[in-house]
Parts: structure tokens; sequence; C-alpha cells
């Protein structure tokens, strides 16, 4: 039967049990510390992989999936310490909750005011300071060493992501 | 594939910030900054948008350990944003594909079976067999590719090699249709030539940047650093941002104009009225350089002409194809009695691209209607705004346009392309710019950027499209076949001259039934192809075979038949061609895991199962009708084929690929300085297929305004890529312009050289009233395109208008992102952005689930009525990366009618709150 050719209520209904059941499939999944099904089996005897049971949404393409609620990072700044990188030439993120410091505007940056710090000297306690690189012009030249955030490093967010505590929807091996 | 780093990346990332800094200023440089750690460095390109950022990447123990951008290469000097960090990361999520998946039930392949891991060889046997049985039945037409702008190069030539040149059909479309069909368009009907005359370097070299749909503070953010360093260092310096909704670029701008959705249209009809009405007009360069011409405006809206497939809810909307009454605003645009009722047919649908010559005067006539007060009632986006307000800041606007001391850069995406009028609006750009004198001139210029990696290196210049061969040339121009026959060792008549379909065609040639295969490489159309509804249903419950071949299991790999495992970006060689004609390459890096294997490979491998015998005989084509082709069908080549020295039994694989020339092209090469080739190695060749492709691809351009420099050149140490054309060793900055560009005729100051569609009868603002052609040779055209309404508006059942888009930390359809944890965390679903009130007025508030429904259908997403987009009332915003909030389920697959890129900006949807949650 052509799903247009139900009737409205019914088709409301059979959406919503759908995607409950969309919705607890996505939790589960969340929560098992097993990597998903994997489409990467070399097993011998290779187990048939249903459709439903691959890709970042689980469940059918027909389904209407329950989106979690973003879990966000309320924190203030200071609460937690700095967080790793995830390799040496990337960006450090950002620990703490960013929401009430944006937007980020030409007369305004909050990041810049608590972060511009010297750099050279790092205190325990202290905000984690902006590297020399940000008060290098695009030639790679610093003549304002210090004093002056270079515009192209001034949009932070554009390379500092937040940290937030959410678990990946798949593994990932890079830092293993 | 196990290996530890023998330096602890680990340690590193506890010495944080400090080491950092120290090693900006030289103090202390850890050892992997050295040179003196295990790390190999070596040059690359990002993976994701049309910027083209350099990266640096590092390998040990055959794994990418680090990226960091590129300090000498020339777009981001060192800069990268959140997914250019990602680089590293992409490669890694443990469900890449390793092996092929065939769908089967007791051992044989079955449309209703889950997906069993098969070897090589019995993947391509059911391709083939599924394949020669769709062939058999429907010919070249049958069959088709849904290829990418994020093709490389080689990728992209040897898919459409493969199939125009073996299986003579036209069937192969980029999702580059979706991102900038209508930029190709308007610099065809514009300039003759496609590819934007300017660079990057206009940033440095303007005082104006003026974004017209086109968020660059999220979707292009290493430019938009770059034009933040300028704002920043220079008082005169100004940014201006045309939007539809407040966003992050908006943050920075100087001026913020927040209009309704398609009424750009008439913001720069009054902006090119003002430049007219205060003098403004650059007189000798339009009378040296540009001619005026307009074209029809019944030309419909790119659905399809019958409502057969349409649900029930549909089929208003698509009645609109057909014919539609005139708003209002849309008869005072057209030169009408608004106080008329209009019924237009839409009887230009299939032929919208047509143009003709005006005079300036019927120009500046049909301008009239666009005045200050007209413009801004009908254009102002944000209700809460006031009318003065509004109409001083499109008053700036034009001042700005308008002020001869002013150098202008206008910078769009997919605000525009995404369109209905795509290709007008982006001619309406060249308008403005073209009669100011502000075109292709260092500072000065419109130019397109584009989403994609490759989508203009591969895309476009290639020319992945249903009606284009390589460096600019179309299938259905004789002369151009004819050459391309020539390039590809080709009998004559072996080309098919009938314009395949495009990408949102071919979806509906799976509902239809008119195409029953289907290779999808690079791309997951199920998910980005609008109105997904009829899409996925007639993947999976029609008689047809789609083959995916992705990293990844996306959700066109969950629809699929048969999935291919692919190698990713640094596990593989290639080039990729960004937004300002820049063509950089890539070493492979790492091995490909498991099984996955090259998409060249895949693609030559493939074209082993073909012999001529069975592609080039005698094939149907229905609707053909050219000269010196019977109708319908495509002539026995065979006899030909033999007379060039071909035999019936030769396969694709030798007279396409492995050709005496290409493999002329030796594997192992010094250029790849000990590095592997997961092609040639699978293979089990001694050349160099990368290479070879590459060099037969640049020779359809060298001569003929396309020039790239030889293969070895890019991989230079002193090289970051180069600016095509590149004659004698310079790459070009300015094209058209005599001062930069060596194919600019000596004394001509500027010459717009581009060779198509420069032959035009002349008319007036209604018609042709002259059929003799007039030669346009070395000018420009500046177009009058009216305002008009697009497809589909709210109303009282669908009160909200729908536009997606991206956000900084995805691309695309979230396949390679979501699988890095940090950026996965920082947004990890797709939310609906809504103003308070219209929320508020629907019981939503902050996180609540909620419905969002159309005429196609309906899905969940949480609210979010503050973050990064400030939304007027009456207007939401969907990003599409998240395959758990299928957004293309609602949207709206209408077209331009010329470029037939699908608008994702504007359709109609009710929101309301989901119970239970």
């Amino acid at each position: 039967m052509p799903w247009r050719s139900i009737p409205p209520a019914a088709l409301w209904l059979i959406v919503m049990v759908a995607s409950v059941g969309a919705g607890l499939a996505i939790a589960q999944d969340a929560s098992q510390d097993a990597p998903a099904p994997a489409a990467t089996t070399t097993s011998a005897r290779p187990q048939p992989i249903a459709d439903t049971e691959i890709g970042l949404a689980k469940g059918s393409v027909f389904d209407v999936a329950v989106p979690p609620v973003p879990a966000g990072n309320i924190s203030d700044p200071g609460d937690l310490p700095p967080v790793g990188r995830a390799f040496p030439s990337a960006p450090p993120r950002v620990p703490h909750a960013v929401a009430d410091f944006m937007p980020i505007t030409r007369e305004e940056n909050w990041c810049v005011d608590c972060h511009m710090l010297d750099w050279t000297a790092p205190g325990d306690d202290e905000p984690t300071a902006i590297s020399f690189s940000h008060y290098m012009n695009l030639r790679g030249e610093a003549d304002d060493i210090g004093s002056k955030i270079v515009g192209a490093r001034w949009v932070c967010v554009s390379c500092h992501l937040p940290d937030v505590d959410t678990p990946p929807l798949v593994e990932n091996t890079f830092a293993d | 594939m196990e290996s530890k780093p023998s330096w602890s990346r680990r340690d590193f990332m506890k010495a944080g910030v400090a080491a950092a800094a120290a090693s900006a200023v030289g103090i202390s440089v850890p050892a992997w900054a050295q040179g003196k750690s295990p790390w190999r460095w070596d040059k690359g390109v990002c993976r994701f948008c049309g910027v083209g950022c350099g990266l640096r990447i590092a390998i040990e123990g055959g794994k990418v350990v680090a990226v960091q951008g590129d300090r000498h290469n020339p777009v981001n000097r060192g800069l990268l944003c959140v997914k250019g960090y990602a680089n590293a990361q992409i490669l890694y999520g443990e469900d890449r594909l390793t092996r092929p998946l065939l769908r089967m039930k007791n051992g044989k392949f079955d449309k209703q079976g889950d997906f069993v891991p098969v070897s090589w060889e019995r993947a391509f046997d059911e391709m083939e067999r599924q394949f020669k049985r769709v062939h058999g039945e429907l010919g070249p037409t049958g069959v088709g590719i849904m290829g990418s702008g994020q093709y490389t190069v080689q990728e992209g030539y040897a898919a459409v090699k493969l199939l125009k040149a073996g299986w003579r059909s036209n069937n192969i479309d980029p999702n580059a249709r979706h991102c900038m069909a209508s930029a190709v368009a308007a610099f065809i009907q514009v300039f003759g030539i496609d590819e934007p005359s300017g660079c990057y370097d206009d940033i440095e070299r303007t005082d104006t940047v003026v974004l017209w749909g086109a968020n660059m503070a999220e979707m292009h953010p290493m430019l938009w650093a770059r034009i933040i360093d300028q704002r920043m260092a220079r008082d005169d310096y100004r940014v201006l941002n045309l939007t539809t909704y407040s966003n992050r670029s908006s943050d920075m701008a100087d001026h913020e104009i927040v209009f309704k959705p398609n009424t750009d249209l008439a913001i720069w009809n009054f902006i090119a009225r003002e430049i007219v009405a205060k003098g403004s007009v650059d007189q000798a360069f339009i009378d040296k350089y540009c001619v005026f011409a307009t074209g029809p405006y019944d030309i419909g809206f790119g659905m399809r002409g019958t409502d057969a497939f349409a649900f029930d809810t549909e089929k208003d909307t698509q009645s609109r194809e057909r014919g539609v009454v005139l708003t209002r605003e849309e008869a005072v645009a057209q030169r009408k009695n608004p106080d008329e009722v209009h019924q237009v047919a839409q009887g230009n649908a299939a032929t919208a691209g047509k143009h003709w010559l005006i005079s300036f005067a019927e120009f500046k006539r049909a301008l009239e209607p666009y005045t200050l007060e007209f413009v801004a009632e009908l254009s102002k986006g944000d209700p809460d705004e006031s009318l003065e307000s509004y109409k001083r800041k499109l008053q700036q606007l034009a001042d700005y346009y308008a002020d001869p001391k002013r150098k202008m850069v206008s910078y769009w995406t997919m605000g525009f392309n995404q369109h209905t009028r795509g290709t007008w609006v982006n001619e309406q750009a060249y308008m403005v710019h073209l009669l100011t004198g502000k075109q292709a001139k260092p500072g000065n210029g419109a130019f397109s950027l584009t989403g994609q990696p490759s989508a203009c290196g591969t895309a476009r210049e290639v020319g992945t499209f249903a009606h284009r061969l390589p460096a600019d040339m179309v299938v259905a121009n004789p002369a151009h076949r004819k050459r391309s026959e020539e390039v590809w060792k080709l009998p004559a008549a072996t080309l098919n001259p009938k314009v395949g379909s495009h990408i949102t065609k071919m979806m509906r040639d799976l509902e239809d039934g008119s195409l029953k295969w289907l290779w999808v490489q690079v791309t997951n159309p199920f998910q980005s192809t609008a109105n997904a509804n009829h899409w996925i249903k007639a993947a999976r419950e029609l008689d047809n075979f789609i083959v995916v071949s992705d990293v990844y299991p996306t959700l066109s790999a969950k629809v699929a038949d048969l999935i291919l495992p692919s190698a990713m970006i640094f596990e593989k060689w290639g080039a990729f061609g960004n937004s300002e004609r820049r063509t950089q390459m890539w070493r492979q890096q790492v091995p490909p895991p498991g099984e996955a294997q090259s998409d060249v490979w895949q693609i030559m491998e493939f074209a082993k199962r073909f012999t001529l015998a069975e592609v080039w005989g005698e094939q149907k084509v229905p609707g053909l009708a050219a000269e010196g082709f019977e109708d319908g069908r495509l002539p026995d080549v065979m006899a030909a084929a033999k007379s060039l020295g071909y035999k019936s039994d030769d396969t694709l694989h030798d007279v396409l690929f492995a050709t005496p020339a290409n493999r002329e092209f030796a594997w192992p090469d010094p250029v790849a300085d000990g590095r592997e080739n997961c092609t040639s190695d699978a293979a089990g060749i001694g050349w160099f297929p990368e290479k070879a492709l590459f060099e037969e691809y640049a020779s359809f351009g060298r001569g003929h305004h396309h020039d790239l420099a030889d293969f070895d050149t890019y991989y230079r140490d002193d090289v970051r890529g180069l600016r095509w054309p590149v004659v004698d060793g310079r790459e070009t900055k300015w094209r058209f312009n005599e001062e930069y560009d060596p194919y600019v005729k000596e004394g001509s100051g500027f010459e717009f050289y581009g060779g198509a569609l420069k032959a035009l009868p002349a008319g007036d603002l209604d018609g042709v009233t002259t059929a003799a052609t007039t030669s346009l040779a070395g000018r420009a055209k500046i177009f009058f395109r009216p305002y008009a309404a697009p497809a589909e508006s709210p109303d009282a059942e669908y009160p909200l208008w729908l536009s997606t888009g991206r956000v900084l930390e995805h691309w695309h359809s979230g396949s390679m992102t979501r699988r890095v944890p940090e950026l996965h965390a920082a947004v990890p679903t797709a939310q609906l952005f809504m103003h308070p009130a219209d929320a508020k007025k629907r019981g939503l508030t902050q996180n609540d689930l909620a419905w969002i429904a159309s005429r196609r259908g309906k899905i969940q997403a949480r609210v979010e009525t503050a973050g990064r987009n400030t939304m007027p009332r009456g207007m939401v915003f969907v990003p599409w990366f998240d395959e758990g909030v299928f957004i293309n389920k609602v949207t709206l697959d209408a077209t331009c009618p010329i470029s037939k890129e699908t608008d994702f900006k504007k359709c109609a949807v009710e929101v309301f709150k989901a119970k239970g949650a």
C-alpha cells in the first residue's frame, strides 16, 4: 500500500511508533561500549549485515529518527582543566561553555579579553594564554607582538572547538 | 595497520599550550617540528570546502598522525579551520568500509537480502551481470553514474571517459549540480567560458566585500579570516552581509541586510537602476567590452512536467510548472498592470536558456519599476525591522556599488546558486559589476565561491556533467565531439550527442523506470537530493541495481544493492582544483585499509568487463535527434574502430585506460620519492594511472584557455598549486585583463574571449525582433532579469520558509566529520533554528522535539531559538548534515530551469510540537 493512501491519522500513529523505536535504538547504540556491528568484518564466515545496522542513524531510512538533546558544555571558565589537543599541531579545545561569550564582533571578543596573557610564562591558575602565532600577520611577520591579535585569528571559534562530553557516534582509531 | 608512534603524541597533548607557544617563538622546539622525529611530512590539500587550504601532513608507521596549515600556501597561509584540522582523523572512523558488501539471500544477489561481504571479483561479476541486463533492455540511457565535486581530477576524468566514450551514455552528473551549476550557467551565458575572472588576491586588493547568500564565516572560514584580517587593519574596508537570516558573518559585518527569500533578484535591479540614475555607468567599458541581453520569463521551476509521480499533497505546487498567476509584485516587476490577473503558462520551460540582444535603452526601461520604495517593501526580510531602517541600508548598498572610487567584490555561494532563478541572480551580479566596470580587475569582481574541494577542478573543468566534455566543451556541439573523439582515439560518431540526465533527473528516472543501473561515486545523493521520500522508495522498491562506492556506510549505502569500499584522500594520489582556478596535488601517504581501493582502480578494473563489440554496436537512445545521426539511435562504429586498429574483443580498459601512450608513464616514478601507489599496486601494472590520466586530460585544455602545468610541476617543493591558465610556467590571476591574462589580444585592454553563445539574435524586452544573429566576439553580456516569485511560498497551511545549509563543524552529509569525536561533540545533531516567537506560538521552547512538515514529508528535530543563527519571524533553518534529521524528506526538488540546480533555500513548511518528548 503506498503510504500516501494511508489516512492521515493512521499515518501519524505509524510514524510515531516508528520514531519512538528509532529513538530507542539510537540511545542504546550510544551507550554501548562495543563498536557498532562491523561493516568491516573480515571473519571467514561472514555474517549478513542488515542495512538497518549500518550508518550513523541506525534503523530504516523510512523511519523518522528522534534526535537527542545536544549535551552542550555548561561549565564556567576555570571549572575544568585545559583539555588535550587531538594531536600536537591541533589547536587546543575550549574546556568551558562559550554561549554567553558569543557573538564575537570587531568591537567585542570575550575570549581575547581573558586569554590575551603572557604566553612565555603560563601561570598555573590562569586562563590558557593565546599563542605567539596569533600576533603574527599572514606573512609570518610579528610587528605588534603581545599587543594586538591579528584579524585573521580574531574569530576564535573558526579553529577552536568546544570540549563537550558527548559519546562518539562511532569510535575513531586515530589516537590508538 | 596497527602501529604506535615511537614518539608519544600523548606526551605532547599533556604539554599543551606552553609547548605550542614555545614552538612558535622558536625556543625549545620539539622534535616533530625540527624534523628529527620519525614523522615524515608532505604537502597536501584539505579534503573539505572549495577554499582549497594547503596542508602539511605527517605520517608515521603507515598512519597519518598530524596535519597543520601550510604557511607557504598563499590560500590559507598556515591557518586551518576546525574541519581542516580533522583531515587526519577522518580516515580513522572504526566503521571504515574494507570489503565489498552485496545484498544476498541463499548465496545469490537478492534486492531484499542483507549485506554479505564478498570478493571484488564477486562484486564486479554482479555489477556486470546487472549492467548488461539493463543495457540490453534500455540501452546507454538506462545506466548512469552520480559523481562528485569531491572526485579527484583523475577520478572524474576516468569516470567521464568510461561513461561517455565507453558506454556512449551521457548520464553522468555530479553532486556539484546541487552546488554551483547556476554559477556555471551564468559564466557560460555572460562570458562564454566557465570559471571566475578574479582570484582570492581580490580580498586584499579591494575596499568592499559584499556577501550575497554566502555565510563565509562558517562555510569558507579561512577566506573569511583573510577578509577580517583586512577589515580590522583598514578603517576604510567595508563588509556587507546580505542574507535571509542573521548569522556569524553578520557578527563581523559593517552592514547586515536581511531580505525575503528570492527578492535578491529585485535588489540587484534596484542597484542597477541607482547606478544608471546616478550616472555611475562606466560608459567606456560597456561600449568597448559589453552588450545587453535578456530572455524569457515564463521558464517554470525545473519540476517534472507531469504530476503522475507526485503525492496528492504535492500537486498544487507541482502545477506551477505548467502555469502561474503572477503575484502583484511580479506584475509590477515585469511591467504589467498589477490590478489585472495575469495567468502565465510556463511556455519556455524547455527553452529557459535562450536569450537575445537588447539596446541599452530597453535595458534601462526594464529597470524602471525597481524603485527604492517598491524594492524595499518587496524585499524586507525581518518583519521586526522598520521600513525606514531597511530603506537606508538598501540605499547605502547601492551607493557603495555606484561609487566609482570604491573597489567592489561580491561573493556568493548557495544562496544564489540554489535558487529557482539561480542563473539569473548570478547574471545580475555580473550586470552590476560590468555596468560599473568593476570586473576582471584586481580588487574588483563578482566571484562565485564553490562549496566543494574540486567542484571547479573536476566537476566543471573535467566536465563530469550530463552535457559536458573536458575543457568547457559540450556533447551537443559536433565540433566538440569531434575533438574529443580525436583526443580519445574513438571512431567518429561514438560520442552520444544527446544531453544526459542531470542528477535530480537521474533520481526521477529511477522512479519512472527509465534508469535501472546506477553507480554512485564519492557522494551521498540519497541524503543530499531534495524530496527524498521519492528516491529512497524508488531505490529500495523498484527493479534497479544501485552500486555505492564510499569510505563509510552512508545513507546512500543503506539503500544500495552493492557497496564498494574506497580509498580516502591521503590513501591515493590526486589533484583538486579550488574556487580560484588553483590546481593542487598530493601524493599517496598511507595505504587504504583492508581491501579498499581507489576509485580510479575501480573504474579501470570494471572497464575490463566490456568488449568493444558489446558497447560500440548500434545503440538505441530514445529522443536522440542530431545532425548526422539517425533519430533515436547511435550508429554501429565497430567497422571504423577496426580501421583504427581496434579488435572487437578489445576491452574498454585497454582502449580507454591502458593505452600505449598512458603505459609510457612508468611506475615507480621519481616524483613519488619512495611512496606507494595503491592503484598501480592493486592493478599489478608498471605504469602510473593518475599521472597518465592527468596528462591526457590536460591535453584538452592546453592552447584552449585552460592550460595546466605538467604533472611533476605541481609536486615541486616550491609550488603550492597554480592558477590556470598556466602559460609559459606562469599562472593567471585575473582573466580577460590584458595586464595579467596571456590569452587577451595585445592592445585590447580587456577581452571576454569565451566562445560559447556568442552569436545572438536581437529584440526588445518582449522577444526577438531580428532573427539574424550578430557576433559578440570578445564581449560580455549584461543581462536584464526580472524579479519572479519562487516555486513555493508560505501559506496558511505551511506558513514558514525553510532554508537548509551547512554548519562550520560538519561537511556535507556528515559521513566524515561526524566520525571525528571532537566535531561530533561540538555539533551532535542538526537543530531547527527558529525565532522564539514562532516557537512560542507553537508551544515550543529550546531543545523541544518538533515536527517539520511540508507537502512532501515530515521529520523531527530539536528546537534552537538562540545559537549562532538568529532567524527572522516566519523563517526556519535546518542543516542537512545529519542523517538522523533527514531534512531532504521535507525539501522541494524544484530547480533553476537553466542550470538544473535545486533550490534548497526555500520551500514552505509547518512546525509543530512532537508528542511525548
